[in-house]
């Protein structure tokens, strides 16, 4: 793939290369630039700071403890058991879902879209909250059937990193399914192949790449969330648990940055083993492909349908009791409906969620640009500078939450650089929101990339048209649905993402998620649970809100965006 | 080229001094209670209008890494209101200055640092959250003591804080040791164990486990207790009898600040009168002498005489010992 | 008749897609469906391919009627514009994919898939991946894979628009030649009547979800029964019933009866011999240059009159000329209620 990926640039024609190096050059040099310094930079410092040791020299004597001690291995296996388990679930899942949505012919497909989006705008506190409500120990289930049922450990910790996983494997999967030409299926049909042989001859070599990227962010976000394994985890210590004890329990940044270092490791390991399983897969589209309109056939569609619906049920019902429980005057004793706990007053009320909303629109909005900008890049820069700038931009996700905000802070809190201006200001937040979400963005963005067939940007470009003038015209729209969910995962993650920022707010600078946190800190669980849900409100109304925008723009337009 | 650079963080570090070195402003950072916050804060205002107080409030445990992640250049002016165990941690003194605040000279030498680097009038209490409606249904005894948990009827129905994870569970490991003896104590803590249903990270998310009735008994803080029977939830607040761990809430002037008068001021604030008059509403545990018991301390239904509760604690040897005992009880209890 | 359409209707909600048409192909026929775009060409190919269902009316192969029949069954092959080959394929793999699924013996696919890759002049192609090829290579890839099962019926759904004029004209020849070659009956659909003229043994003109005309190419050239026909197969001269009248009598012979407006003449302008004369009454407006071709447009009593003649024109811009008309060359059409569509 890295060779082909080449060729457009060598195809180009002489005139207009230089014009068409500079923009590569911004293409790809700005987003890095942005990689360098927001991210590479924060984790060298991370990295310093593992290799220094008690008496302030630098050694590897943290790394030998670290390994030496027998909390880390039980660790380590309990993160590799979770991330293999949620990976093979949610995937699984993904692709069921993914393919509902994009393959088969149902009603109220919007319900699902709706529902499945859920866990992306939900404060991690909602779905902690929701499921123990839920699925508890005095949770409705149990006292409805009388059960026992206990989901603290392993099982409550991997339905709560499935639920959270499972929207990014179906945006990723999605992006592969979306783009496949319905006449290559019309073609096969004619030739004579059924229905199953199709998925199996066509569908799925075509999504692999889905898959796989699916796989690698899956994995990548479970063993780095600690949200979920605090919460639901019960005793099943993980890797992001023992970062937490090592930094916040104890105050030892140095053993806690060990453990932030080899958390790369599994996730670069595995984005390796991406890569190289993706070198055998070759093929692009042909260049007017037809999106596909699948047709109703019962023996496929109902239960699909019974499945999609099943799985949008149980994640709205894990939402859903939250809101509910937020009008209740006491969770699970008083069930009067009551307003009270919107009388927030504490923690700074409602003050942090106009920030909170310009903070995630500069995200996102800065966020798809770069990584759009990126992706265009990368196709016309040599496989050998390409290959290390995917690793780079992949490589986010595998630094947990908390460990990057407290490299922000010891990287822009330094007056040794002007990046120092940044600090305590929202753009550093929208910036660390962006960084902590790049990988999927970016992965998102690829997938849909290496849909686009090259003989469309080439025969662009052929007309003359500078690669400015193919990027806006050609390129773009071609991804534009790819676009629109990478723009929307990055609003609604910032608007609510806690991990990273709980360390970057200040005094005068406050966002939605650390008042929610607040709020449950002080016990107000009932109040933390209304904000939330005003929270997902906004975000919701937000979102509608730009889908009539984008309606509007759209319409007049041949390809629909799909989101 | 490098000298152009230079010029230009130069004078950007400048303008950055400048901006930060506004007099009359001020950043505390607390781990005090929300609500205490607000009603303290509304009144030091009050007292020093000229003053903006800018205050950042995280939990005991991340307000440590954020002033540690900080140490570079620090942003806090004041720290107000944080565990003394956490304090005491030497990273921590090497960044605070001696300052003797107006009315401190009243405390004990349990509550105030030898050399001046901080001074507790205030601190906060330990306590079993009992939810008494899963105890009836469950048909438990109330639990009285460290003992009582030991019975098997309990197991599987008790959450504890993780020492290493929360200043909250080591409140409590540390109290045990300390009241009962190192040898009695990890014993004690050995009984109990088998009955744990979890070792959380957070101090008080066993009582809020408690409340809703995920389990029966929270070893919390006294705090969350009496917050959540307010609320209405089914709970019974337990002082273990023998003692319970408590922590002190110590204040002290970051020797970085470029506003010490402001941030002088505040912390003699914290000594006023006004401020002990606001402390008798929302503390239980004063250590302020002569100031008798408050009103929050009997709605807690403390004794007047509170030392009658508290675990004998020796804050010195429970920060110099914190990392030994962390790692003893990880080798024994770690999950 | 071996492939038989019989009266089907197609609606989209309120819109009427194929209305009550009848087509049908002979053993060995190449079949054009010509008409512009949105006029239901290619939904009656889809309809015959079992790619949509029809509303009404029946599809039948060999007199046994494919309704119900799904597309894979139905043993035909197709051709999209899109060229839609598998990419995750190879060549020989895209090509081989309906044998394959046949359960044909793979050394017997890698023998018919050699042949068919001699056959498109592509041989040494076999272990591409489509996206290594050209527009044309991946269409001729295309068609190898489409015939390599012996299909019952070819559909080639406008087949050569998406390529490059030379390309085009390349592969249509290719085309025919196959075509004659393997005889299989086909099925073409294309908004290009120059390629409808070429390749076609049959073309089928249709408009607005309805067949206007079927015949050879040469009737549908030379005797276009509607205005629209007349407009759509090349360039023609319509010209109303009154000025015929008032200028050239004699050609009124043929007309057939009915309301001034219901026909009009159809002449196409290389029939027509052009002649200066002082006495003429109509005038030379221009004189485009075609190469071999002069293309001359002139104005007068008859209207707007274009005249094509091979070799120097025998007059000038601003010319008197007078036209000469054989009553042969003059046929009437009839005007379309739905007007003239471009």
């Amino acid at each position: 793939m890295p060779t082909r990926q080449a060729t457009p640039a060598t195809a180009h024609t002489k005139r207009g290369l230089d014009g068409d190096r500079v923009l590569t050059a911004f293409c790809v040099g700005l987003p890095v630039l942005g990689l360098l310094l927001f991210f590479l930079y924060p984790m060298a410092i991370v990295f310093l700071r593992s290799i220094t040791v008690a008496d302030g020299t630098y050694g590897l004597g943290n790394y030998g403890e670290v390994l030496a001690s027998k909390g880390f291995w039980r660790a380590t296996w309990h993160s590799m058991a979770m991330g293999g388990g949620t990976t093979v679930l949610s995937v699984l899942l993904g692709f069921v879902i993914a393919h509902g949505l994009h393959r088969c012919a149902f009603r109220g497909k919007w319900l699902i879209r709706a529902a499945i989006v859920l866990p992306l705008l939900a404060p991690s506190l909602v779905q902690a909250l929701g499921l123990i409500f839920l699925l508890g120990r005095n949770g409705l289930v149990n006292r409805f059937f009388g059960l026992e049922m206990d989901i603290y450990g392993f099982w409550g910790l991997l339905i709560a990193n499935t639920l959270y996983a499972l929207p990014q494997a179906v945006m990723i999967i999605g992006a592969a399914l979306v783009l496949l030409d319905a006449r290559t299926y019309e073609a096969a049909e004619i030739m004579g192949a059924s229905p199953s042989r199709q998925f199996r001859d066509l569908t799925l070599p075509a999504v692999r790449l889905g898959l796989l990227n699916a796989a690698f962010v899956v994995f990548t976000i479970t063993i780095t969330d600690f949200g979920n394994a605090a919460v639901i985890g019960g005793d099943y210590s993980v890797l992001a648990t023992e970062i937490y004890s090592q930094v916040v329990g104890q105050r030892n940044f140095n053993m806690g940055a060990v453990v932030g270092i080899m958390l790369l490791l599994p996730t670069v390991a595995s984005y390796a083993i991406e890569r190289q399983a993706m070198k055998r897969q070759k093929g692009q589209q042909g260049t007017n492909s037809q999106p596909f309109v699948p047709q109703f056939t019962p023996v496929r569609d109902l239960p699909m349908a019974a499945i999609n619906f099943l799985i949008a049920v149980l994640i709205a019902a894990v939402i859903a009791i939250v809101v509910f429980a937020s009008f209740v005057r006491l969770w699970p004793y008083n069930f009067e409906l009551t307003t009270r706990h919107y009388n927030i007053t504490l923690a700074g009320g409602y003050g942090s969620l106009w920030m909170t909303i310009v903070i995630s629109l500069m995200a996102a909005a800065g966020g798809t640009l770069a990584v759009f900008l990126l992706g265009l890049g990368l196709r016309r820069v040599p496989s050998a500078l390409a290959q290390p700038l995917q690793v780079l931009a992949a490589m986010p996700a595998a630094v947990p939450g908390m460990v990057l905000g407290l490299a922000y802070i010891l990287t822009f809190n330094s007056t040794a650089t002007p990046l120092y201006l940044l600090y305590g200001t929202a753009a550093l937040i929208a910036i660390i929101n962006f960084y902590h979400y790049h990988t999927q963005a970016f992965l998102t963005l690829q997938t849909g990339f290496r849909q686009l067939p090259p003989a469309l940007e080439e025969a662009a470009g052929s007309l003359g048209a500078g690669l400015g003038k193919v990027a806006v015209n050609v390129v773009a729209p071609f991804i534009a649905p790819m676009l629109v969910s990478v723009f929307f995962f990055l609003f609604m993650r910032s608007m609510v993402t806690l991990s990273a920022v709980v360390f970057l707010t200040t005094p005068k600078l406050n966002v939605a998620a650390v008042t929610i946190m607040r709020l449950d800190d002080a016990g107000l669980t009932s109040q933390a649970a209304a904000f939330s849900t005003v929270v997902m409100a906004v975000v919701c109304a937000a979102l509608i809100g730009m889908k009539a925008v984008l309606a509007v723009m759209g319409r007049g337009q041949t390809r629909p965006a799909k989101g | 080229m490098k000298n152009h650079i230079f010029a230009v963080s130069a004078s950007l570090l400048a303008l950055a001094a400048a901006s930060a070195a506004v007099a009359g402003e001020i950043t505390v950072y607390t781990a005090l209670e929300e609500e205490e916050i607000a009603a303290y804060a509304a009144a030091a205002q009050a007292t020093m209008p000229d003053v903006e107080l800018n205050i950042l409030r995280l939990s005991t445990g991340k307000l440590g890494a954020r002033i540690l992640a900080e140490a570079g250049n620090p942003q806090a002016d004041v720290i107000w209101g944080w565990a003394v165990t956490a304090m005491m941690d030497p990273q921590i003194l090497d960044m605070l200055e001696p300052y003797a605040a107006k009315g401190s000279e009243v405390l004990g030498d349990a509550f105030r640092d030898a050399d001046g680097r901080w001074f507790a009038p205030v601190g906060y209490m330990g306590a079993f959250c009992v939810n008494t409606a899963r105890l009836e249904q469950k048909g438990l005894p109330m639990p009285k003591s460290w003992k009582d948990l030991e019975d098997p009827a309990f197991k599987g129905e008790i959450l504890m804080p993780d020492p290493n994870s929360s200043g909250t569970g080591y409140l409590h490991v540390n109290a045990v040791l300390q009241t009962l003896g190192e040898e009695a104590g990890w014993a004690q803590l050995a009984a109990v164990d088998p009955n744990m249903a979890q070792y959380t990270s957070s101090g008080s998310k066993p009582c809020k486990s408690a409340r809703t009735g995920e389990y029966t008994v929270g070893i919390s803080l006294a705090f969350t207790a009496m917050q959540s029977i307010e609320e209405g939830y089914p709970l019974a607040m337990v002082f273990p009898e023998g003692g319970v761990g408590y922590e002190l809430e110590a204040s002290g002037l970051m020797s970085s600040s470029d506003n010490k008068d402001d941030a002088k001021a505040f912390l003699d604030w914290t000594m006023s009168e006004e401020a002990i008059d606001l402390y008798r509403q929302y503390k239980a545990l004063i250590t302020i002498p002569g100031v008798g018991a408050s009103a929050a301390a009997e709605k807690a239904g403390l004794p007047a005489d509170i030392s009658t509760v508290l675990a004998d604690v020796d804050f010195v040897k429970s920060a110099a010992g914190q990392n030994a005992i962390k790692a003893t009880w990880k080798e024994k209890f770690g999950r | 008749m071996y492939l038989t359409v019989r009266n089907v209707t197609k609606r989209y909600g309120p819109f009427t897609a194929l209305d009550d048409v009848s087509i049908s192909i002979e053993k060995g026929e190449f079949v054009c469906l010509l008409g512009p775009s949105g006029c239901g060409k290619t939904t009656l190919l889809r309809l015959i391919a079992g790619l949509t269902d029809i509303d009404e009316g029946e599809v039948l192969l060999e007199d046994q009627s494919l309704l119900g029949l799904p597309a894979r069954k139905r043993g035909f092959g197709i051709v999209f514009q899109s060229y839609s080959l598998f990419p995750n394929m190879t060549v020989a793999a895209n090509i081989g994919y309906g044998l394959k699924i046949r359960n044909v013996p793979s050394d017997q696919i890698s023998a018919r898939v050699r042949d068919l890759l001699e056959m498109v002049k592509l041989p040494q192609l076999a272990d591409k991946l489509p996206g290594q090829l050209s527009g044309g290579q991946q269409q001729r890839i295309a068609l190898a894979r489409a015939i390599a099962v012996d299909p019952r019926a070819l559909l080639l759904d406008e087949p050569l628009s998406a390529l490059d004029a030379k390309v085009r004209a390349e592969l249509r020849g290719e085309i025919r030649q196959l075509q004659r070659a393997l005889g299989i009956p086909t099925l073409m659909v294309t908004h290009d009547q120059e390629e409808a003229l070429e390749l076609a043994d049959k073309i089928i003109c249709m408009n607005h979800g309805t067949v206007v005309q079927t015949g050879t190419p040469e009737e549908l050239y030379n005797h276009p029964v509607t205005r629209f026909v007349a407009d759509f197969m090349g360039r023609s001269n319509i010209i109303p019933t009154d000025r015929i009248r008032a200028v050239l009598p004699d050609l009124m012979a043929h007309r057939p009866d009915g309301p001034e407006d219901a026909y009009s003449a159809c002449i196409r302008p290389e029939e027509i011999t052009i002649t200066a004369a002082p006495a003429g009454t109509q005038t030379v407006r221009s004189i485009g240059f075609l190469g071999n071709l002069r293309r001359i447009e002139t104005d007068g009593p008859l209207g707007p009159v274009l005249v094509e003649t091979h070799g120097q024109a025998k007059c000038n811009e601003g010319d008197a000329v007078t036209l000469e008309i054989p009553a042969q060359a003059c046929t009437w059409v009839r005007n379309d209620p739905a007007g003239p569509v471009a």
